[in-house]
């Protein structure tokens, strides 16, 4: 079976994985983006818990 | 507190009594406030602590499927290609020439190289990732392809056809084998987050310090169709980022480089269907 590629195959490679990279990271980013949005905290449920707990326990010792 | 002591018509030892119990219950409260704001304090890091941790694993795996997809979208391209040009593959040798699987093998790796880069952290800019796929030949494990995601340069393992490290990688060594035969004979994915650790991995030579910091070796069983019961190829990933293949990890590891692997075993196969 043939393994390793061939001199000019593989300057083939290395000059067209630019444009490669740049396509996949591009689709991770927008993965991710699509992800953020869908997992998306509502952070005031979690700044008003903080806030609650910070006005009873935390005035004197603030 | 002193009305409650001087109304009531009670001696002055239980007024005394009184006001120290009263004291002492004032006290109370603000050491159960402070204990208790400090416990919510603790309780609420840990919680925003594993909401990381799970959002790094679930943003791994939304990493993979588009990965996933990704390649599929490249090949796809590549058939649209070959089809545009002769409207059906007439030979095998056609058929060879659009899909490609060496290459396909090199662009895997390439494209697990930029996943596992894409989970670093914006300030690690100067690392690197190299991933390779190592079979079993005449007894001993060779690198067959192989990326490095600086350099973009495929197949860049070479300590293993080095003659001076060859016995580290003869898959019947359990004296001193090298950490991929270790893979293999355990039969179970590996993981090192420091490789400057003696007990837990071998240099071969002073440089690859600099450049090998973390390591992870994924067995592959029924290479190719091989149906012998022994792993016959071992999928190898390292980087330049002390700690990155952690334990804490594994199973996400072990989902992403099976999924790689799988992939791998599918290219070499065509590649053995066409003869090259």
């Amino acid at each position: 079976m043939k393994t390793a590629l061939d001199e000019q195959t593989k300057k083939e490679f290395s000059e067209s994985a630019p444009a490669r990279i740049r396509s996949l990271q591009a689709k991770l980013k927008a993965g991710r983006k699509r992800f953020d949005r869908m997992t998306k905290v509502d952070p005031g449920v979690v700044r008003r818990f903080a806030e609650a707990v910070r006005a009873y326990f935390g005035k004197k010792r603030s | 507190m002193l009305a409650f002591g001087s109304i009531l018509p009670v001696s002055n030892d239980w007024a005394i009594r009184g006001r120290i119990c009263v004291i002492l219950a004032w006290l109370f409260w603000e050491l159960f406030g402070y204990l208790l704001a400090n416990s919510l304090k603790v309780a609420l890091s840990e919680y925003e602590a594993e909401i990381d941790r799970i959002k790094r694993a679930t943003r791994m795996y939304v990493d993979l499927v588009e990965a996933l997809n990704h390649l599929v979208a490249g090949r796809m391209h590549d058939i649209s290609l070959g089809m545009s040009e002769r409207s059906v593959a007439q030979s095998v040798k056609q058929m060879r020439e659009i899909l490609r699987p060496d290459w396909q093998v090199r662009v895997l790796l390439e494209s697990l190289t930029i996943l596992l880069s894409s989970r670093v952290k914006q300030h690690a800019t100067r690392h690197n990732f190299r991933a390779g796929i190592y079979l079993r030949q005449h007894g001993h494990m060779e690198p067959i392809a192989g990326y490095n995601w600086q350099t973009k340069v495929p197949d860049p393992f070479t300590s293993p056809l080095d003659p001076r490290f060859r016995r580290f990688f003869d898959v019947n060594n359990h004296e001193n084998p090298s950490f991929l035969v270790k893979c293999v004979q355990s039969g179970r994915l590996m993981l090192v987050d420091d490789c400057s650790d003696p007990a837990k991995f071998m240099y071969f030579h002073d440089q690859q310090g600099e450049y090998l910091k973390s390591i992870a070796a994924y067995p592959i069983s029924s290479f190719m169709g091989q149906s012998r019961p022994q792993v016959e190829a071992a999928l190898i990933v390292d980087t330049t980022i002390k700690g990155y293949f952690n334990e804490e990890e594994r199973e996400q590891f072990e989902i992403l480089l099976a999924e790689y692997a799988c992939r791998l075993d599918l290219e070499y196969r065509l590649q053995l269907l066409f003869g090259m």
